[in-house]
């Protein structure tokens, strides 16, 4: 099964994601920091990345961008309590496969990242 | 509406030009709101110098867009009928390179991300200032250009057989597909270097080839073939009157190479008088024919080649060293045959089903032993070498195979008789003897053309025959002059 990492700065909400993801069988890691996020990445085979926008120091596009450095193949889910159309685009463009808004119920959840993990 | 009127429009000049690539650029915009769509129009039509179509709703721009493909269309997305988003996906299903813009007033994150997945190019929200707009639509158009690039740089990449010319895959052999691609579509003096029969002039058509110039064909001067004087008038021409005789104004192969490349073969040796002239042309790009007093411009693209070592030439004060440097902004160096031997069996496949053709021979194959005989012997001749070596087995050989034997090194054929094909004692003495003078004959007429570069009178000289006698034996051979005719470098 596939290799995930979620990034939120909401500890709680890594953990749901994280038990979600669990059950379908993946292997997932969560962080609440950006650069332990980064520095996962950069070291380890990881398949999938959920990032949330809003973060403690900067913000999932930032991270996005970097994560485009650092681990070029990795494919990238935006979650985010505060979509907004600028962020969306920018996100898409950066290569992001989908852009979630929270809150998302479980079955959408497994859904998207099933499909992302599909191409 | 938050259009700031005309304010910030006051240039009449387009503010970006298309890039050069898609000079051509056009741009369809589409919006049910008709003020807002002439509004658009007028904008675009202002700032870009594209081609600009409105149309007032997603059906009549599916219409348009029936017969005519813009580069961008531009189109709001909430619209009654065939809204934008349905729009997007019709043109993305069809015609897939067309940049899709969306607009709209009632913008959703849900309809941004339904736009972008389905591969539009961007999303704006409605309101918009005029210089964003502008900003997206250079963007996009830049884009575009890029992609066409990339487009036009992998289908030569893509397709090594549409290298013109060129055989070979060894690592040698493709730095310098890779550096004339890069090279060809600009206007870079490149100075070709390498030893004789490498190949130079060979590079020096792909740069033309596969450059904008391309649509006239490239004027290649052989330095060393013409007497300085003459070497002067073809270059630069002559005015009317400019010295006896010139009783006309002739054009020089620069003005004649205008809007295409010059190539000045064995640049090491024009005479150094020239070598001035020649620096004035690449620093002025203008040219003075004698006998006028006045400069014409040019747009030549320069290529040199060269065997010698310039180096040492402009040691020796027989090279100008400005002009070197002026030459030499990037150098090619094609490389010695001994250097790619992996390309040898490509090379000779290459060639034996060039000259099969040529001479009516097809069927011929290498024996086993041919190739691996022909990469182990040195090249001092390159491919050129290669080149004489199989145009003469496949004329000499008897059967179906060429033999590694017909492919010997001239050096150790010379120093005896030549070996008497196997199956000759076979044959009755009249018919053996026939055959053998037959091959003599074709290879010694070959030879005389090969060494007098396919001039007929001076190879009948050569052999002490007239030319009339020389005609009729290689016309009972089979040989034409033009073939011996300063081979193209393969």
């Amino acid at each position: 099964m596939a290799h995930i990492f979620v990034l939120d700065d909401v500890l709680d909400a890594a953990v749901l994601t994280q038990k979600i993801l669990r059950k379908k069988g993946h292997q997932v890691a969560i962080f609440t920091e950006e650069q332990e996020a980064l520095q996962y990445a950069s070291t380890n085979q990881v398949d999938l990345a959920i990032l949330d926008i809003n973060l403690k120091k900067t913000n999932g596009i930032s991270v996005l961008e970097e994560l485009r450095r650092v681990a070029p193949t990795i494919r990238v889910i935006m979650l985010t309590g505060y979509p907004t159309i600028e962020t969306a685009r920018q996100a898409l463009h950066l290569g992001a496969t989908d852009y979630c808004v929270k809150p998302i119920d479980k079955s959408e959840l497994e859904e998207k990242v099933s499909a992302a993990l599909a191409i | 509406m938050t259009f700031s009127g005309d304010d910030c429009l006051t240039a009449d000049q387009p503010d970006f030009p298309c890039p050069e690539e898609i000079l051509a650029a056009s741009i369809l915009i589409v919006d049910d709101d008709l003020d807002m769509l002439s509004m658009l129009e007028r904008i675009v039509r202002k700032k870009c110098r594209c081609e600009v179509k409105t149309a007032p709703s997603g059906e009549r721009a599916w219409q348009l867009l029936h017969d005519w493909r813009p580069n961008i269309v531009l189109t709001d997305i909430k619209m009654p009928g065939l809204d934008g988003l349905a729009l997007l996906q019709k043109i993305k299903e069809q015609s897939p390179a067309v940049a899709v813009i969306m607009m709209s007033g009632y913008g959703t994150v849900e309809s941004a991300i339904a736009a972008l997945k389905n591969g539009a190019y961007d999303f704006i929200q409605k309101p918009f200032d005029n210089e964003h707009l502008l900003h997206i639509l250079q963007r996009c158009l830049e884009h575009l250009c890029l992609l066409e690039k990339n487009r036009r740089l992998q289908s030569r990449l893509a397709d090594q057989d549409a290298f013109p010319g060129f055989t070979g895959a060894s690592v040698k052999i493709k730095e310098v597909y890779g550096l004339i691609s890069r090279l060809a579509d600009t206007d870079v003096t490149v100075l070709i270097r390498g030893e004789s029969g490498t190949g130079k002039e060979l590079a020096a058509r792909a740069l033309h080839g596969l450059s904008a110039r391309n649509k006239k064909p490239m004027v290649t001067v052989n330095c060393p073939a013409l007497p300085e004087h003459i070497l002067e008038s073809e270059l630069f021409g002559y005015a009317r009157g400019a010295f006896s005789g010139a009783n006309h104004d002739k054009k020089g192969l620069f003005l004649e190479a205008s809007g295409s490349t010059i190539l000045l073969d064995e640049i090491g040796d024009l005479p150094i008088a020239l070598q001035t002239k020649l620096l004035r042309v690449l620093q002025e790009k203008e040219i003075m024919p004698l006998g006028q007093t006045k400069s014409l411009a040019v747009d030549v693209r320069v290529l040199a080649s060269t065997n010698q070592n310039l180096e040492e030439k402009m040691r020796q004060g027989l090279f100008r060293e400005d002009l070197f440097y002026r030459l030499n902004v990037v150098t090619i160096t094609m490389p010695p045959l001994r250097k790619r031997a992996e390309d040898i069996p490509a090379l000779a496949q290459h060639f034996l089903a060039t000259f099969a053709k040529e001479y009516d021979r097809e069927g011929l194959v290498f024996a086993g032993n041919a190739l691996p005989a022909l990469v182990k012997r040195s090249w001092r001749g390159n491919v050129r070498e290669l080149q004489n070596i199989i145009k003469r087995a496949v004329l000499l050989a008897d059967d179906r195979t060429i033999s590694a034997e017909l492919l010997a090194e001239p050096e150790a054929e010379a120093s005896g008789p030549r070996p008497i094909a196997e199956n000759l004692h076979s044959l009755p003495y009249n018919l053996a003897k026939q055959r053998v003078v037959e091959e003599f004959s074709a290879d010694y007429l070959a030879e005389a053309l090969q060494q007098n570069n396919g001039n007929v009178t001076a190879a009948a000289q050569a052999s002490g025959m007239n030319r009339q006698a020389f005609q009729k034996l290689m016309h009972r051979f089979g040989l034409t002059a033009e073939k011996f005719r300063t081979p193209p470098e393969r």
